[in-house]
C-alpha cells in the first residue's frame, strides 16, 4: 500500500519535470525572452523570501541601512530583504537593538530605549550625537534626567504637613491634596513625588484613555521627564494596563522605525522589517500581503503617495462638493446653495429671512429685468467667463473623477468575485483529474486564476495612476498599454468563467495557457513602461488640490 | 475616579476658603454637584477691566486633576483671549498635547499639578496682559490691537455692567 | 454616653482568652482542642448534614440531631419546655444557641439583624425572612407562614449577643407583632473550667464564635422556657424584657443594638487614639475597657474608621453607619463616595449637631454685623454653611467692588 503511493508521488514528480522542460522548450521557441523571466518570477520570490527569514545579522542589516535607498523596480528588487516578527519577536528583536547599544554606553536599559526612541532608533545617529556633543543636552532633549548627574535626594513634596506630630513621616501629595505616610510616594528622577495612587491613575488614564505610551511625561508642572517601563511596571499592578502599555511602546517602536512596518493584515499582531525602506510587496506570516511603503494592499504601478491621495479622495466627501458646485448656484444674497427646480429664470430665494429675487442667469437683482436697463443678454465678457469658467472646470474635474473611479472601482468589484472563481477552479481541477490527467498537468488552471488576479489588481491601480497624469507621448504609450491588458485580461477571464466547462479540454488548456502568458507577459511591458518612466522623469502629474 | 476627584474639589475649596487670593472667590455651585463651579474674579488695578466682578463658570471632568476644566465667563466680556459665548482659551486649560491656538512651547499648561486658583490667578492675568496672538474673539484682538481707547471704553461698560450698574 | 459606659461595657465579654494561669491551662489544652476540632468538623458535621434532608419534627431526626450535638460538644439541658407554643423569644450567648434550641424546641427562624451564619440556617431548616429594604413585604410573609405552619416563630428581640450578667439589651419591638402569645426562652452557656472560654465577644464573627465552641470539649446549653405571657398591653417587648430580666435575675436596661454599634465604634476610636498618641499610659478611666482585640484585629477598624473620617469630610450630610456599612463592603473611600454619590448607598441626612448649630449661628451673627471682612474665616464640615459663606462673601465682594467703583467715579 504505502509503496504504491511513494511510487505515484514519485510518477507525480517525473511528469512534473517532463511538464517543466515541456514549458520552457514551448517558450523558447514561441515567446520572446521577456516571459522567461516571468515564468521564474515566483521562484525568485521565493528565493528572497528564505534568504530574508534566514537573515538576521546585524552587521549585514547595518551596511543595507546606510544605502541610499534608491527606489528599485519591483522585478530587480534582490536586494530587499524582509523578515516578520511576531509580537514576542519584536520585543527580542527591540532589546536586542537597546542591548546594542547598551554594550557601548552601560546605561539602565529604560534610558537607552527612550534615547534610542528619541533618534527614531537610528543607532548610528545616537552614537554620534552621544559622543560629539553636549551629553546633557542630549538627555534633557530626550526628556531624561542624565545619569551622569550627581543622584538627587529624594525629596517628598516640598509642603510638608505640620500639623500632624509625625511631620517627617507624612506629606502631602500635591496631585489628591491628601497627606499620607512618606512611603507611598514615589517620583521619578526628577524628583518630583506624588502617591503611588495618583501616579497609578495618572498613568492609567494616559494609556488606557489617551492611548500615551511613550510620551507619558511626569504630572509636575513643567517637568517633561518621561516615564519609564520598570516605574509602570512598579506603579501600575493591572495586567491589562501594562499589557497597552507594552503594546503602545512597541507601537511606537514600529512607527518611529523607518524599516519596520505593522501587518495590516486583519487580526495580524505581526511587523514586518525590511532592510530598506521601499515600497515593495511584503509577506506577512498570516498570508497577508502589502506594501512596506504605505502599508495598503500591494499597488504596482502607482506610488504610494498618489494612492494616498486617492483613497483621501474617494473617502471623503469632497466630490459631493464638486457635483454641488457643478449643478447648484449660490444665492447672491444669503448664499444659501440653490439648486434650479423649473424652467423661469426668476429666482425667489426659498430661504425665509431672505426671499431675495435674482436671475439665475446672470445672478443680479431681477428688478431690472423687468425695466428698460434689461442687461441680462449683454455678455459681460469677464464676469461671466470667470464665473462659468469656474463652474466648467469643476464639473470637468468631477466628470474625470468619476471616469477612473468607476473603472477603479469596477476591477476592485471584479477582483472579489475573482476568489468564487478559485473555488469554481478547484472544482474543475478535481473534475479534470478524474479525467486521466495527472495533478501537476492541471495545476496550469490555477496559476492562470493567479495571474488573472495579478492583473485585475494591477490594472485597478494603473486607473489612479492615470487619474494623477498629464498627457503627453509617453502617457499614450501608456494608455495603449493599459488598453492591451484589460482586453487580454478580460479574455482570460472569459475562458476561465465560461468557456472552460464546455470545450474539450486539451484544447482549453491550451487557449488558457497561451493567454495567461500573454497577460503576464503584457502586464510585465506595463509595469516596466511605468517605472522605466519613473526613473527618467517622464510622467507629468496634475494635483488636483 | 470621581471619588478622587471629588475629595481633591473639596481639598482644594477648602484651600481657597481659608486663603483666599486676592480679588478671587471660588466654590461650587450647589453642595450637591461638586464639579460645577461658580468663580467671581476682580478686575486687576491699573487695567481697563479695573474694578468689575466677573462671573465665570467651571465644569470639572470626573477624572479631575488628570484632565483641566472647562471655564466659561457668563458675564459678559470682550476680550480677546474669550471667545464670544464666553469660552476662555488660556494656555493653563489645554493639556500639553492638544494645540487649537498655537502656544508656544513654553506657555503653562494644564497638569495635575495645576489647580483652581493657579487657573483664577491665570485669568486675572489674561485680563491684565491680553494674548493677541492666540486670539478667540477676533474682533477684541483686532481691537485691542488698532484702538486701545475704543476697547478701553467697551471694557469699561462691562465692568459696570458686571456690577449691576447702569447709567 | 460617658458615663454609662461602665454598666455599658459590662454587659459585654471583651476578652476571648483569659489571664494567668487559665492562660496556661488553656495552653496545655491547645492540642487536645485542635484534635477535637478536626474531628468534630469531619464527623459531626456530617451527621448534620444527614440531619438536613429529615423532615423537622420528626422523632429520628431529633434523636439523631442530639447525637450530632453530642459529637459537637453541645449538651442541653432544659427547663420547662412543657410551655412550648407558638412564638418564641430568647436571648442570645452564642451563635450556637440556634442549635441547641433546635435541639429542644424545633421552630421557624424570622428575621434577626444579628447575623445568622447561612450554613447554620441552612442545617436548621430555617426559613429565610431577612429583607431590610422591603419591611411591609416581610411582615406579611412571615404572619402568611405562621399560618400556614405549626412550627413556632424563634425571635432574638436583643439583636446583639450580651454575656447575660449584668443586664438585657432593648428589645426590638417588631418581632413581637405577630403573635399576642409569647413565650419567653433563656439561655445561658457554661463551658468546662480549664477552657474558660466565654462563647461570644464583643465584635467577634460568627465563624470565631463556631471556632471556639469547636475547640472546647464541650458547651453546656442551660435552656429555660418560662411560661408564656399573652400581653395585651401597648409595650408588649418592654413586659417581656423586663419579665425576662428578672428571672435571669439581671436589670432591663435601655440600651438599644445601634447602641452597641456606636460602642464599638468608640472603643474603636480609643484604640486608634490610643496608638496614635504612641505608648502614652493609657488614662485609667476606663478600667473594664480591655486592649480590644489585639493589635492585630483592632487595625482594620482604626483603619475603617479613618477612613469614615474621609468620606465624612467630603460628604458631612451622610451619617457614619451608613458610611461604614459600605465602607466595609468596599474597602475603598473613592468607591464609597462614588456609590454615594450615585445613590447607591440608601441614608436618611443628618441633622445638624445642635452644638455645631449654636456655633454657627454666632457666627453668622457676627459675620452680618461686620460686613468688611470676617475675622475668621472656618472651613465648615456643613454644606449649608459654606454655602451660606459663600454667598455672604460674593455679596461682600460686589459691595465693596460697587462701593470702590462709585468712589473712583466721584
Amino acid at each position: 500500500m504505502k509503496v504504491s503511493v511513494v511510487l505515484e508521488h514519485l510518477w507525480r514528480l517525473f511528469t512534473a519535470f517532463q511538464i517543466l522542460s515541456e514549458h520552457v522548450d514551448i517558450i523558447n521557441t514561441r515567446m520572446d525572452s521577456e516571459d522567461d523571466d516571468a515564468i521564474y518570477d515566483d521562484e525568485h520570490e521565493d528565493s528572497y523570501n528564505e534568504s530574508g527569514s534566514d537573515q538576521g545579522d546585524e552587521s549585514d542589516f547595518d551596511i543595507d541601512c546606510d544605502e541610499p535607498s534608491t527606489p528599485k523596480r519591483p522585478h530587480v528588487n534582490d536586494d530587499f530583504h524582509y523578515e516578520c516578527l511576531t509580537p514576542e519577536a519584536l520585543v527580542s528583536h527591540m532589546n536586542d537593538i537597546i542591548d546594542e547599544v547598551n554594550n557601548v554606553f552601560q546605561l539602565p536599559r529604560p534610558t537607552a530605549r527612550i534615547l534610542l526612541s528619541h533618534f527614531k532608533w537610528d543607532k548610528e545617529k545616537l552614537l554620534e550625537r552621544y559622543y560629539s556633543g553636549d551629553q546633557d543636552r542630549l538627555f534633557s532633549e530626550a526628556h531624561i534626567v542624565s545619569p551622569n548627574r550627581t543622584n538627587p535626594r529624594p525629596v517628598p513634596s516640598k509642603r510638608v504637613n505640620t500639623r500632624s506630630s509625625s511631620a517627617s513621616t507624612e506629606a502631602n501629595c500635591e496631585i489628591c491634596l491628601t497627606t499620607t505616610h512618606v512611603s507611598t510616594f514615589v517620583g521619578l528622577e526628577c524628583s518630583h513625588r506624588f502617591c503611588h495612587r495618583c501616579w497609578k491613575e495618572y498613568i492609567t488614564t494616559k494609556v488606557m484613555d489617551e492611548q500615551v505610551g511613550e510620551h507619558i511625561s511626569c504630572p509636575a508642572h513643567k517637568c517633561d521627564i518621561l516615564v519609564d517601563e520598570v516605574f509602570v511596571g512598579q506603579v501600575v499592578k493591572d495586567t491589562k494596563v501594562k499589557t497597552r502599555y507594552h503594546h503602545l511602546i512597541a507601537n511606537s517602536f514600529v512607527e518611529s522605525n523607518r524599516l519596520m512596518s505593522w501587518c495590516p493584515g486583519p487580526d495580524c499582531q505581526n511587523a514586518a522589517k525590511a532592510n530598506y525602506h521601499d515600497a515593495l510587496p511584503v509577506t506577512c506570516l498570516c498570508g497577508y500581503t502589502f506594501c512596506f511603503g504605505c502599508g495598503e494592499p500591494v499597488h504596482e504601478p502607482v506610488r504610494c503617495a498618489w494612492l494616498k491621495k486617492w483613497i483621501k479622495k474617494c473617502n471623503d466627501d469632497s466630490e459631493t462638493s464638486n457635483w454641488i458646485s457643478a449643478n447648484t448656484k449660490e444665492c447672491p444674497k444669503c448664499h444659501v446653495t440653490i439648486e434650479k427646480n423649473g424652467g423661469c429664470n426668476h429666482m425667489v430665494c426659498r430661504n425665509n429671512n431672505c426671499k431675495a429675487d435674482f436671475c439665475w442667469m446672470c445672478l443680479g437683482p431681477w428688478e431690472p429685468h423687468g425695466s428698460s436697463w434689461y442687461s441680462c443678454n449683454r455678455y459681460d465678457e469677464k464676469d461671466a467667463q470667470a464665473a462659468r469658467d469656474a463652474q466648467a472646470k469643476s464639473r470637468q474635474a468631477l466628470e474625470r473623477y468619476l471616469f477612473y473611479c468607476n473603472r477603479y472601482m469596477n476591477h476592485a468589484q471584479s477582483a472579489k468575485f475573482e476568489t468564487k472563481l478559485y473555488s469554481q477552479v478547484k472544482q474543475k481541477m478535481e473534475e479534470m483529474q478524474q479525467h486521466n490527467m495527472s495533478w501537476i498537468e492541471v495545476q496550469f488552471l490555477r496559476k492562470a486564476v493567479d495571474v488573472l488576479c495579478l492583473c485585475r489588481n494591477t490594472l485597478k491601480y494603473t486607473y489612479v495612476f492615470a487619474f494623477y497624469l498629464k498627457k503627453n507621448n509617453q502617457s499614450v504609450i501608456f494608455e495603449d498599454n493599459q488598453k492591451d491588458v484589460e482586453m487580454a485580461t478580460e479574455t482570460l477571464s472569459e475562458y476561465l468563467e465560461r468557456d472552460i466547462t464546455s470545450e474539450c479540454l486539451s484544447d482549453i488548456k491550451q487557449k488558457v495557457q497561451d493567454k495567461y502568458r500573454y497577460c503576464e507577459a503584457r502586464r510585465k511591458a506595463l509595469l516596466d513602461h511605468v517605472y522605466e518612466g519613473y526613473e527618467t522623469d517622464i510622467w507629468e502629474y496634475i494635483d488636483y488640490d | 475616579m470621581a471619588g478622587a476627584a471629588l475629595k481633591r474639589l473639596m481639598a482644594e475649596y477648602r484651600q481657597l476658603t481659608l486663603n483666599p487670593p486676592d480679588g478671587i472667590l471660588a466654590g461650587p455651585l450647589t453642595e450637591e454637584n461638586f464639579f460645577e463651579w461658580e468663580a467671581f474674579i476682580t478686575g486687576p488695578e491699573g487695567t481697563p477691566f479695573e474694578g468689575g466682578v466677573f462671573t465665570t463658570r467651571l465644569v470639572f471632568p470626573h477624572d479631575y486633576p488628570l484632565s483641566p476644566p472647562k471655564m466659561r465667563f457668563i458675564c459678559e466680556m470682550f476680550h480677546p483671549n474669550v471667545y464670544p459665548d464666553g469660552r476662555v482659551c488660556i494656555s493653563i486649560l489645554h493639556a500639553p498635547g492638544d494645540d487649537p491656538m498655537g502656544y508656544e512651547s513654553s506657555a503653562e499648561r494644564w497638569s495635575p499639578v495645576q489647580s483652581v486658583e493657579k487657573i483664577l490667578l491665570s485669568v486675572v492675568s489674561m485680563l491684565a496682559e491680553p494674548n493677541d496672538e492666540s486670539g478667540a474673539n477676533v474682533d477684541a484682538s483686532k481691537m485691542w490691537r488698532e484702538n486701545r481707547e475704543k476697547f478701553n471704553e467697551i471694557a469699561k461698560q462691562i465692568v459696570k455692567k458686571s456690577l449691576g450698574l447702569f447709567n | 454616653m460617658a458615663q454609662n459606659l461602665g454598666i455599658y461595657m459590662d454587659l459585654f465579654n471583651h476578652n476571648r482568652l483569659p489571664d494567668g494561669g487559665a492562660l496556661l491551662l488553656l495552653l496545655l489544652y491547645i492540642p487536645c482542642g485542635l484534635f477535637l476540632m478536626i474531628f468534630r468538623i469531619f464527623f459531626g458535621l456530617q451527621l448534620i448534614l444527614i440531619l438536613t434532608i429529615l423532615p423537622k419534627k420528626s422523632f429520628v431526626r431529633r434523636i439523631l440531631f442530639r447525637v450530632s450535638c453530642a459529637i459537637l460538644g453541645i449538651a442541653v439541658t432544659q427547663e420547662g419546655c412543657e410551655n412550648y407554643n407558638k412564638g418564641l423569644h430568647k436571648q442570645s450567648r452564642n451563635i450556637l444557641d440556634n442549635v441547641a434550641i433546635e435541639t429542644v424546641l424545633p421552630s421557624l427562624m424570622p428575621y434577626s439583624r444579628c447575623d445568622c451564619p447561612w450554613l447554620i440556617k441552612w442545617l436548621l431548616g430555617y426559613e429565610e425572612f431577612i429583607a431590610d429594604k422591603d419591611r411591609e413585604n416581610t411582615d406579611n410573609k412571615i404572619k402568611e407562614y405562621l399560618q400556614g405552619s405549626d412550627l413556632p416563630l424563634l425571635a432574638f428581640p436583643e439583636e446583639q449577643i450580651t454575656n447575660g450578667k449584668r443586664g438585657l439589651l432593648k428589645f426590638n419591638p417588631w418581632c413581637f407583632q405577630f403573635s399576642s402569645t409569647v413565650l419567653p426562652v433563656l439561655i445561658s452557656v457554661r463551658r468546662p473550667l480549664i477552657v474558660q472560654i466565654p462563647p461570644h465577644v464583643l465584635e467577634s464573627g460568627w465563624w470565631q464564635d463556631l471556632f471556639w465552641s469547636m475547640f472546647v470539649p464541650y458547651t453546656l446549653y442551660h435552656i429555660r422556657v418560662l411560661p408564656p405571657i399573652e400581653s395585651k398591653s401597648d409595650d408588649v417587648s418592654s413586659d417581656v424584657q423586663r419579665h425576662m430580666a428578672s428571672s435571669l435575675g439581671v436589670t432591663a436596661t435601655s440600651f438599644t443594638a445601634q447602641d452597641v454599634n456606636e460602642l464599638i465604634k468608640h472603643i474603636n476610636i480609643q484604640a486608634a487614639q490610643a496608638r496614635v498618641q504612641s505608648q502614652q499610659p493609657k488614662p485609667a478611666q476606663n478600667g473594664s475597657t480591655p486592649p480590644n482585640q489585639g493589635p492585630s484585629n483592632a487595625s482594620p477598624n482604626t483603619r475603617l474608621m479613618q477612613m469614615v473620617q474621609q468620606v465624612k469630610e467630603v460628604l458631612p450630610q451622610v451619617p457614619s453607619p451608613s458610611i461604614a456599612r459600605d465602607l466595609s463592603r468596599t474597602h475603598c473611600v473613592d468607591t464609597t463616595i462614588t456609590n454615594i454619590l450615585e445613590g447607591r448607598v440608601s441614608y436618611v441626612p443628618e441633622k445638624e449637631g445642635s452644638e455645631a448649630k449654636s456655633a454657627s449661628d454666632v457666627k453668622s451673627d457676627s459675620n452680618e454685623t461686620t460686613p468688611t471682612k470676617p475675622q475668621t474665616i472656618t472651613f465648615s464640615r456643613l454644606p449649608e454653611q459654606r454655602q451660606q459663606l459663600l454667598t455672604q462673601r460674593k455679596a461682600e465682594m460686589l459691595e465693596n467692588a460697587r462701593r470702590r467703583f462709585r468712589n473712583n467715579q466721584a
